[in-house]
């Protein structure tokens, strides 16, 4: 029977989640070990990028058939303990809260696994008015905004060749900011790029996603133009930051440099799904009233 | 006249896309020009204007849908995709232009 036990991070971020992996086994591999538990014994601060994808991986993981324990996760109530107890993670994996820890605070959206059917609805009726009610921005001004996160819901569907993952968004009022990270488990966009374009790395199987026109046709109408409008609205026009984990790379992309690769995990483990991490500042956002036009060619 | 809010609940998805181009299709079908409405949507993504509109291409040049479909009532994101969406693709679709 395999076991294994895996010390999480101190920061929980998903390459040091990775480096944890070291020595073990191959996430990629057809079969999981019977039992793994992760020890949260270390863990002193959780980002919303590690909190998305070690739900993802447990997740993964079940449907691999493994068993999935937590250990050490409610001997001390430590601040990053009873944030991702807030924000519903272990109420998700253990079925129950584990602390006192208080009502989730408005700056913060619960974790959530979504599935594409219902994830378009989440955006409009929980995401923005969430976010209009954190930013005081009017819903109609965040169109940018919520046209991302959807075009990220509809990369899923059609590229991921599973429809589940999850997403979880933070509101940092000291810099006027929202990250939203969402996450599936599916073949990765290295996979897929790949199948026209075998000779790319990872790294830039993912930035040529990202360029207008380019397309695998994970769906037949796809004519490249998803990823592409996501760097162009969230880069480009708002000045925020993308971070694409995704089948081995590890890349951020920024209006001062555009894509550049980020520190990749000693190995991937084969952990194939994607992470995408948008960081966005509201400042640059129009807030005037948005105008409606009448004839637009 | 194709109201775009009539006929799907939002503008998110090829398939909802797929509804408004054949909407779009049958009035110029029928009538030679239509005026597409999106009063009270307030977003779309590429999916949904691919197959509303791009989609259009194969049908008809690009000149021409600009003559015969007037799209109104529509807020500035939708309208700016709709504009790079159909202007990249006639570049690269033989005859759109």
């Amino acid at each position: 029977m395999a076991e294994y036990l895996i010390r999480l991070p101190q920061v929980l971020r998903v390459t040091d989640i990775l480096d944890a992996f070291d020595g073990c086994f191959d996430l990629s591999s057809c079969e999981a070990p019977d039992e793994i538990t992760f020890d949260f014994t270390d863990i002193g601060r959780a980002l919303p990028t590690g909190i998305v994808f070690l739900h993802n991986l447990t997740r993964y993981l079940e449907a691999k058939g493994c068993q999935v324990y937590y250990l050490n996760n409610n001997q001390e109530a430590t601040r990053a303990l009873k944030f991702m107890d807030r924000i519903g993670f272990f109420e998700d994996h253990v079925g129950h809260r584990l602390f006192n820890s208080g009502a989730m605070t408005g700056t913060t959206l619960r974790l959530r696994e979504f599935d594409t059917e219902g994830s378009h609805q989440w955006v409009t009726q929980t995401f923005i008015p969430w976010l209009a009610g954190c930013s005081g921005i009017a819903e109609p001004n965040l169109a940018d905004i919520q046209v991302c996160v959807k075009e990220i819901f509809n990369n899923v569907q059609d590229h991921a060749g599973t429809r589940v993952g999850s997403v979880f968004a933070q509101w940092y009022p000291n810099g006027e900011s929202v990250d939203i990270a969402i996450s599936d488990f599916g073949r990765g966009i290295p996979a897929n790029v790949r199948r026209l374009l075998p000779e790319l790395s990872a790294a830039e199987c993912v930035i040529k996603a990202f360029e207008e026109g380019f397309t695998t046709k994970g769906h037949p109408a796809n004519q490249g133009a998803g990823l592409h409008l996501l760097r162009q609205n969230v880069v480009d026009q708002l000045e925020g930051t993308l971070h694409v984990i995704s089948g081995g790379a590890v890349m951020h992309c920024d209006f001062r440099k555009g894509f550049f690769p980020g520190r990749v995990s000693n190995r991937n483990h084969g952990y194939t799904g994607t992470l995408i991490n948008i960081s966005l500042p509201t400042q640059r956002i129009d807030r005037s009233e948005v105008a409606v036009e009448d004839g637009i060619w | 006249m194709v109201n775009v809010k009539d006929i799907v609940p939002a503008c998110d998805t090829n398939a909802q896309g797929d509804m408004i181009r054949k909407a779009i299709l049958a009035e110029l079908s029928a009538r030679g020009s239509v005026e597409v409405s999106f009063e009270g949507v307030t977003n779309a993504t590429s999916s949904f204007v691919n197959s509303a509109f791009v989609d259009l291409l194969a049908d008809y040049p690009f000149a021409e849908i600009k003559r015969r479909v007037a799209v109104i009532r529509v807020h500035r994101q939708i309208a700016q995709l709709i504009r790079s969406r159909m202007e990249f693709e006639s570049k690269r679709v033989p005859h759109a232009a």
